[in-house]
């Protein structure tokens, strides 16, 4: 590159070989003369100094190739580069987070969980736009089983605007997802919603997905602190049955609508009552698994404890513990009334087990158990799931 | 050189006065040989022969200038030397001189694009008569510093911030009167002195002494209006 830098001054002397030129800013320069050049002291003169600028070729070569790479950079991450506008968090139980620009075209896919990452592997890769993708998403999950056409599952969605001045887009998501189900012949609870950053961001501090945050935030609210494993651990269905049934045990509601009546949310109510009894069998046969416990306990108690492994165990436990939970919704949902008076005898069973006695105060021990027994359950679990990785 | 000192540098000269004529040449000579050259159209030093035409021709306008003719010393001397020059290239023609000739017509060629701007340079001539004389003066004050002008431009910063803080400098050295005297007298920068009165590092004087008395020979000139327009600095400028 030739760098052309003009001298603008007067000649204050003409050399042999030289002009000398001042110039403004005290700037004193020697042109080089032409033969037949001779200005006149004091006329103005403008010399023209051409030459190759300081940087050498090296120089050039560098910088040609810090361009190069840039352009190439540039070319490579540019569709990472585009801005994030919304974030679409989806729980099935795969937990998945889409990132989707302005014109939600789909920036990046992430899964929160392994079934998450399966759904996603199985997507393909070449869909870009959002109500695809949500679409795909569905169909895979049913696909797979995550979604069941017998049992009725939930879909949660949540959309977070990341940039202001975004526009509403649940309606038409719920409808895509509806849609999706129907054509699969799947039932589900549809459940899109819109929420803020800041809502996302105290999710990711305690590492949940922001549907499972915001039944984490809202049991919590209702006074029912469950240990935040339980969420990371549980698809949403069954978080939602659990909050349904802790919340109806909680203030004790008469249950009116068929969905309160389902079966299903009564595992929780099962599972926090058969802890103790649970507690003590592990301890006894510690080396044992859930599944070993006692036939007493029945084989209710273990698809419950399955399901807290399912992460663990996989998808093969995971169907059969639907499976199972299937058979209880059959048998309970035919007699709404049978709940109340199952939980009451259970209740008392396990107050029978753990503090005979002491049946007056029914009641209050039921609810103080269900603060903390879950913990206490998941505690255990983890001790019986160490042994037997150990093992 | 001011207007009534030189019309007594004549005056004495044409009175007689050898070593005031000497003066006058000594000043004017970088302006002859520079017109020597512009009219023969090539460089000439003071070995050649139409320098010692031009040199004559010039203390031929000593002797006749009239300050009441309407024209500057300058014009005048330019004049004079134009025209005996070109006698001196007619004489050489006539007696076949073709070495000479051939070297005239080769420069022809040359001048000939030249010839719209020595026009206009002329008509300039005497608005820039001024400036000349701003410039040898300039040239003679420097010599007294053994700086030539040709050497100033290795003297001269590269870096136009560096060239501003050394013109900053300048105007903070003017500002000590006893200084200046010294530095007028000794013809040197009182670098000591300076120091110790001022923070700044002697290496950097010491690196661009020459530089720094040139700007400060400037400074000294506001007489010199032309050339005080080529070290304009924004600010401290006025300090003299």
């Amino acid at each position: 590159m030739r760098t052309n830098k003009t001298y603008k001054g007067i000649v204050i002397k003409v050399t042999s070989t030289h002009i000398v030129l001042m110039c403004d800013g005290g700037l004193f320069k020697n042109a080089p003369r032409t033969s037949s050049e001779i200005p006149k002291i004091g006329q103005p003169y403008v010399y023209t100094e051409k030459g190759w600028s300081s940087l050498s070729g090296l120089h050039y070569i560098a910088m040609a190739s810090i361009l190069f790479l840039s352009i190439i950079g540039y070319t490579i991450f540019s569709p990472s580069m585009k801005e994030e506008s919304y974030l679409i968090a989806i729980d099935i139980n795969p937990s998945i987070e889409i990132f989707a620009d302005e014109k939600l075209s789909i920036i990046d896919i992430k899964a929160l969980n392994k079934d998450g990452q399966k759904i996603i592997e199985s997507i393909n890769p070449k869909i870009k736009k959002l109500d695809q993708i949500v679409k795909e998403i569905v169909e895979q999950s049913v696909k797979q089983n995550y979604l069941s056409k017998t049992e009725k599952g939930a879909v949660v969605i949540s959309v977070i605007p990341l940039k202001e001045n975004a526009s509403n887009f649940e309606n038409s998501i719920q409808d895509v997802v509806k849609a999706s189900l129907e054509i699969n012949k799947v039932q589900a609870e549809v459940n899109v919603s819109s929420e803020t950053k800041r809502v996302l961001e105290k999710a990711k501090q305690v590492n949940l997905s922001i549907n499972k945050y915001l039944l984490y935030e809202d049991l919590k609210n209702k006074g029912i602190d469950l240990n935040i494993d339980v969420f990371r651990n549980q698809s949403i269905v069954q978080i939602k049955k659990i909050r349904e049934a802790l919340l109806k045990k909680k203030y004790r509601l008469e249950p009116t609508t068929e969905e309160n009546l389902e079966s299903p949310l009564e595992n929780k109510s099962k599972q926090t009552q058969t802890n103790p009894a649970q507690k003590e069998t592990s301890k006894t046969k510690e080396s044992t698994t859930n599944h070993s416990t006692t036939k007493a306990e029945g084989r209710k108690k273990s698809g419950v404890s399955k399901n807290q492994q399912d992460k663990k165990k996989g998808e093969e436990e995971d169907i059969e513990t639907v499976e199972e939970e299937e058979k209880e919704t059959e048998e309970e949902s035919e007699e709404p009334e049978a709940d109340e008076d199952l939980e009451q005898e259970e209740n008392e069973e396990k107050e029978r087990d753990e503090k005979p006695g002491q049946g007056a105060n029914e009641e209050e021990l039921a609810d103080d158990s269900e603060k903390e027994e879950p913990e206490d359950n998941e505690k255990d679990e983890l001790e019986e799931q160490q042994e037997d990785e150990g093992k | 050189m001011q207007e009534d000192m030189l019309a007594t540098l004549i005056a004495d000269a044409t009175s007689g006065n050898d070593l005031a004529r000497e003066k006058i040449i000594r000043h004017y000579q970088p302006y002859i040989i520079n017109t020597v050259g512009r009219t023969s159209g090539r460089f000439l030093t003071w070995s050649d022969e139409e320098a010692s035409i031009g040199l004559l021709a010039f203390n031929r306008a000593i002797d006749t200038y009239k300050p009441s003719g309407g024209r500057t010393f300058l014009s005048y001397t330019y004049l004079l030397i134009n025209r005996d020059l070109i006698d001196y290239f007619r004489k050489e023609k006539k007696e076949g001189n073709n070495l000479l000739l051939v070297a005239q017509e080769k420069d022809t060629s040359a001048n000939l694009i030249d010839v719209k701007k020595s026009m206009e340079s002329y008509q300039q001539d005497t608005e820039t008569t001024d400036l000349i004389e701003e410039i040898l003066e300039f040239s003679e004050v420097l010599k007294q510093f053994d700086i030539e002008f040709e050497d100033l431009e290795k003297y001269t910063p590269k870096h136009r911030d560096t060239r501003e803080r050394l013109i900053e400098m300048a105007n903070t050295l003017l500002n000590y009167s006893d200084l200046i005297e010294e530095f007028s007298r000794k013809k040197r920068l009182p670098v000591k002195a300076f120091l110790n009165k001022t923070s700044y590092s002697l290496k950097t004087i010491e690196r661009n002494r020459n530089y720094l008395v040139t700007i400060i020979v400037l400074r000294l000139h506001p007489e010199w209006r032309h050339l005080s327009e080529y070290i304009q600095i924004p600010a401290g400028s006025g300090s003299l």
